[in-house]
């Protein structure tokens, strides 16, 4: 790959990944129609979000090599140390910039989380003593889906944040068994076999 | 100066002027305020709100359009740098800028959070005298609804500074996370 065409890809994975943030933030959302319209209505419309979402994992994260080469053309192609280090540089970077966006949103949520020993104790004590749910506790299904997609949001941005290790690990190991280096040893493995 | 200074000082360019729209979308809220409600206290937020949004504006256009050369020279380091094509120099650079990117986008919204308090703190204000029923109690200064605005405001400034540690803990990862694969492609050979 060339250095444009790694730019390019990590461009498009971070796309990809705001795409499907917003997406979420979205379905989040649906509980709160609901209350206005017709369920049905609203489970005619989860396949269509679960179509774009495989559509947006595949083609804009899994498989986005094609549409990299097609955006930044060709060039000279980068020696496999290089790509290595532009990709988990490109991807980092990526991430980084993308958690901090998410962090900004997230820091109530973490204080959130941080007091809710403080909450959750009275509540506690609430319950074995007067032998009652407690209705602080007692949330409608738009809070439940919006406590749940702030939680996950924050997760998401911790883990950008941390510098994504898992995701580039996976793309540098998909590149280490692309390159044409490896492709040589496996078909030569074929021939001895 | 060569290619690396070149570059860091488009993105500071684009950095100011990004940051510089955003800003200045706030204001119609201000306006729009000001218009549904003429009152002294909506005029005074909002005349607050465009001095606000002014005063940061011509820091930020200052610091990003005029004084770049200079920052975009801190930020790279040494003047006598090799190119970008050199494999690890351009990485701190370029998540130094992200974090100041990533700083400015959590000071415009610690700013847009500000502004919009005192346009609503004017707005109820023009409420109660305008002898009109106020059913709910507003306190926007309660200290849970500002911690997080001040720790956004601590990560701005650390974000704005070029988030020395973290950018050096980003570097250190990101390389031996490569030496790793080049280490278990020296095992498997």
């Amino acid at each position: 790959m060339t250095k444009m065409q790694i730019v390019a890809k990590a461009s498009l994975t971070f796309f990809g990944v705001s795409a499907i943030v917003n997406l979420c933030h979205n379905i989040s959302m649906l509980p709160s129609l609901t209350q206005n319209t017709s369920i049905l209505r609203v489970i005619l419309f989860l396949p269509i979000f679960i179509i774009l979402l495989i559509a947006i994992v595949y083609l804009l994260i899994l498989k986005n090599d094609w549409l990299a080469r097609k955006m930044a053309g060709s060039g000279e192609e980068l020696n496999p140390e290089s790509e290595a280090l532009w990709l988990a540089g490109s991807f980092r970077m990526v991430a980084v910039f993308y958690g901090l966006i998410l962090l900004s949103g997230s820091i109530p949520t973490i204080l959130n989380v941080v007091v809710l020993p403080l909450h959750i104790h009275p509540l506690i004590s609430e319950i074995f003593t007067f032998k009652t749910f407690p209705k602080s506790l007692i949330f409608t299904p738009s809070q439940w889906s919006s406590m749940v997609y702030n939680f996950l949001k924050t997760i998401l941005a911790a883990y950008l944040l941390y510098g994504w290790p898992r995701f580039i690990r996976f793309q540098l190991n998909i590149r280490k068994t692309k390159s044409p280096l490896n492709q040589n040893r496996y078909t030569e493995g074929i021939k001895n076999e | 100066m060569n290619k690396m200074h070149t570059l860091t000082k488009i993105i500071l360019s684009a950095i100011g002027i990004l940051f510089t729209i955003r800003l200045l979308s706030q204001l119609p809220i201000a306006i729009y305020l000001f218009y549904s409600r003429p009152a002294w206290e909506t005029a005074g937020s909002l005349l607050l709100s465009l001095l606000l949004a002014a005063g940061i504006v011509a820091v930020l256009l200052y610091i990003f359009i005029y004084k770049r050369e200079s920052l975009a020279k801190k930020i790279v380091g040494s003047e006598q740098l090799p190119e970008p094509d050199s494999q690890i120099q351009w990485l701190p650079v370029a998540l130094r800028l992200i974090c100041i990117a990533g700083g400015f986008y959590f000071l415009s919204t610690v700013l847009w959070h500000t502004t919009n308090v005192i346009n609503q703190l004017a707005f109820f204000k023009a409420h109660t005298y305008a002898n009109y029923k106020v059913i709910n109690t507003y306190a926007p200064f309660s200290f849970r609804d500002i911690l997080p605005w001040i720790i956004m405001l601590i990560c701005s400034i650390y974000l704005l500074c070029g988030a020395p540690h973290f950018v050096r803990w980003q570097v250190r990862k990101t390389l031996e996370q490569c030496r790793k694969l080049d280490n278990a492609d020296s095992v498997s050979d």
